[in-house]
């Protein structure tokens, strides 16, 4: 603990005094010439050594008479207690260096939502957490503070449950027998939790098709552009020399060469964050690991789910895959930027199998509801607007870079018409799926119940072709989220209207 | 098919509350471009255009914010509260619809600003767990009744899902 402590501000102070660094060495010879630098970095380094020892001194966590209390602050004390009934989930999160010393950092959140941040208990012991975890969950699980005996246990847990979904369940059994035509089978799985893993090809294919490659580009190029500043001036010379020599098709090979590192970088991160992925769906939650250095696990309540979200990468939907993510009520249990990925790269073919698992009260069904034809225009002319201003510009840039510049007005079209296209809506019983596309196609799988309004937008525009667009919030992490489908027929509106207000 | 319009507007007097706060805004703005003048006065000569554009940009929103917009807001807003639903219908140039089932209302609200106090007119606020939704500018006894029987139908929905 001292030393995460310590390695965490190391981490967080690590860009600015390589900055700093690189900016001394570039002015200077070496490093440490000028002695106020070196006593910077020392005394930093010796800081932030010292405060981490400080935390690792005064935060103590004890666990008694079914109270979690933790104290913690150097100079500002804080102490928490927090009763076990009120604890909604308990995560594992595990890096490098506490793997390789058997430790993990356990994440416990309490109901009660956004203001009450969760509570970290960094480094704690392996065995110690899952002792812990075990404690707060046992009583977590079935609701009630006590529980007597294993009959009223399992009754309480059936009232809840019903409480929770008793609309879906009908509807989940009706797609049981239609979908697959045997429902025994299903029941029975439901008894020992279905587990389901993600195999390396899959994750590799994923990191190929991820769009963080852009991202980690224009890494790349800013350190390569950094490098260039660290590079003694005989050596770039040189370069240069060589450069002029030889031409465009080096430099062409140079941004070819940045962008495959880009791409294996990316392939290495996506199996590195969603390595020995594995989903389980236990009675009432789902329990997702990854990780292959960093370790995560979180639970998920299964009654906190609002929705799914399958998104549909333009390099993955070709290949016929997407990622799945859930929408979860509440500020916990949030992977990274409050998505929760479920599958990292599921294949359409798989899709109802694995919903079927992993959450048996969602639908899907492929045909989707299109909008009208008249639609396209308004589609179109969204995707070109922004695109007005640029002849006037081009008249500032020289000429045949003008022709490069004319590829974006197809390109937006080519967009404004898939948008178009892949836009639509589908009614299933009790269910809403909502498809758009921004970038990627975007399908969303809600439900009636946990709909927690639907608004629709008419513009003036739209009021005179008879179009409207709908728009749907429920829970999730960040408060809300909310789904819109642009330019449905006012008919096809009023269609999902009366579906939302039916009871 | 009832997709008609909800049948209840707001309060009337809205349009002069609405109108007071924009008059408001619009002394504030002048207040701000005498500022300008004020400084340009003491710190040397400030570009003039600035003031005109100031000006201009504040008469503009002026005129509309007291003029025109506060008549036309209050025509094109309604709302209607049925047994199962809150139903609230608004905006001008883009018009929203937006539908709360009372199953999902967790509490409504009453707010008042010193204007709205002082011609007796209240918003009501209504909340779900992720939305909030605001019908404005109500007779302050029509807004505690709305309050009191939407938060009678919630509880009444609250138990039926």
């Amino acid at each position: 603990m001292i030393f995460t402590g310590f390695f965490k501000q190391l981490k967080g102070f690590l860009l600015p005094i390589v900055f700093t660094l690189g900016l001394r060495l570039r002015m200077e010879d070496g490093i440490f010439e000028n002695r106020t630098s070196l006593y910077f970095v020392l005394g930093f380094l010796g800081l932030s050594l010292l405060t981490g020892f400080l935390r690792w001194f005064f935060f103590t966590y004890d666990y008694q008479d079914q109270v979690l209390h933790i104290r913690s602050g150097i100079f500002v004390k804080k102490e928490r207690f927090i009763k076990k009934e009120r604890v909604q989930t308990v995560n594992y999160k595990a890096n490098v260096f506490y793997r390789f010393l058997n430790l993990v950092t356990l994440q416990i959140e309490t109901a009660g939502g956004f203001k009450e941040p969760e509570i970290d208990i960094e480094a704690i012991d392996r065995k110690k957490a899952t002792l812990l975890r075990d404690a707060l969950k046992q009583e977590a699980e079935p609701g009630e503070p006590q529980s007597e005996s294993e009959s009223v246990e399992s009754a309480s847990v059936k009232s809840e449950s019903a409480g929770f979904d008793d609309v879906s369940k009908p509807v989940k059994d009706e797609h049981g027998k239609d979908e697959h035509g045997k429902d025994a089978p299903e029941k029975r799985q439901k008894e020992k939790p279905a587990v389901y893993t993600v195999g390396y090809t899959r994750l590799a294919l994923a990191g190929m098709t991820s769009s963080g490659i852009g991202v980690i580009f224009s890494f790349i190029a800013v350190v390569f552009g950094q490098g260039v500043a660290l590079i003694p001036d005989e050596w770039l010379n040189r370069f240069l020399r060589i450069f002029q020599n030889t031409g465009v098709t080096v430099i062409i090979s140079l941004v070819f060469i940045a962008f495959l590192i880009a791409w294996l970088i990316s392939i290495l991160r996506f199996i590195f964050a969603y390595g020995e992925f594995r989903i389980e769906k236990g009675e009432k939650e789902i329990l997702i690991r990854r990780g292959l250095l960093e370790q995560k696990e979180l639970s998920i309540k299964t009654h906190r789910i609002q929705g799914i979200r399958m998104i549909e990468g333009l390099l993955r939907q070709p290949f016929g895959y997407a990622t799945l993510q859930v929408e979860v009520a509440g500020g916990a249990s949030q992977d990274d930027g409050f998505k929760t990925t479920i599958h990292p790269l599921i294949h359409r073919k798989e899709l109802q199998e694995f919903l079927r698992l992993i959450a048996p009260e969602r639908v899907y069904r492929e045909e989707f509801r299109p909008l009208p034809k008249r639609s396209l225009k308004r589609y179109l002319f969204r995707s070109m607007v922004f695109l007005l201003p640029l002849p006037v510009a081009f008249y500032f840039i020289p000429g045949n870079l003008v022709w490069l510049g004319m590829l974006i007005f197809p390109f937006s079209a080519l967009f404004g018409y898939l948008r178009y296209n892949d836009a639509g809506y589908r009614i299933e019983g009790d269910h809403l799926l909502l498809r758009y596309r921004v970038f990627s196609r975007t399908t969303v799988l809600l439900k009636r119940q946990q709909i927690q309004s639907l608004q629709t937008q008419t513009n003036l525009l739209q009021k005179l072709r008879n179009l409207t667009s709908v728009n749907a919030t429920i829970l999730s992490a960040m408060m809300k989220a909310d789904f819109t489908v642009k330019d449905l027929d006012v008919s096809e509106a009023q269609d999902i209207w009366q579906w939302y207000r039916r009871r | 098919m009832d997709y008609q319009k909800p049948k209840e507007r707001i309060d009337k007097k809205a349009v002069t509350a609405w109108r007071v706060t924009g008059g408001i805004y619009f002394f504030l703005s002048l207040l701000l471009i005498a500022g300008f003048f004020t400084a340009s006065h003491f710190l040397g000569p400030f570009p003039r255009w600035i003031a005109w554009i100031l000006g201009g940009f504040s008469l503009l929103v002026g005129v509309f914010q007291i003029g025109i917009i506060p008549s036309i807001r209050l025509r094109y807003w309604c709302y209607e509260i049925r047994e199962h639903e809150v139903d609230i219908q608004y905006g001008i140039i883009v018009i929203r619809r937006s539908l709360v089932p009372m199953a999902r209302i967790q509490h409504v609200d009453t707010e008042q600003g010193p204007i709205l106090r002082y011609f007796k007119l209240a918003t009501l606020s209504i909340s779900t767990a992720g939305t909030t939704h605001k019908i404005p500018a109500l007779k302050m006894t029509r807004a505690l009744e709305l309050r009191d029987l939407i938060s009678s139908l919630a509880r009444v929905s609250d138990d039926d899902v």
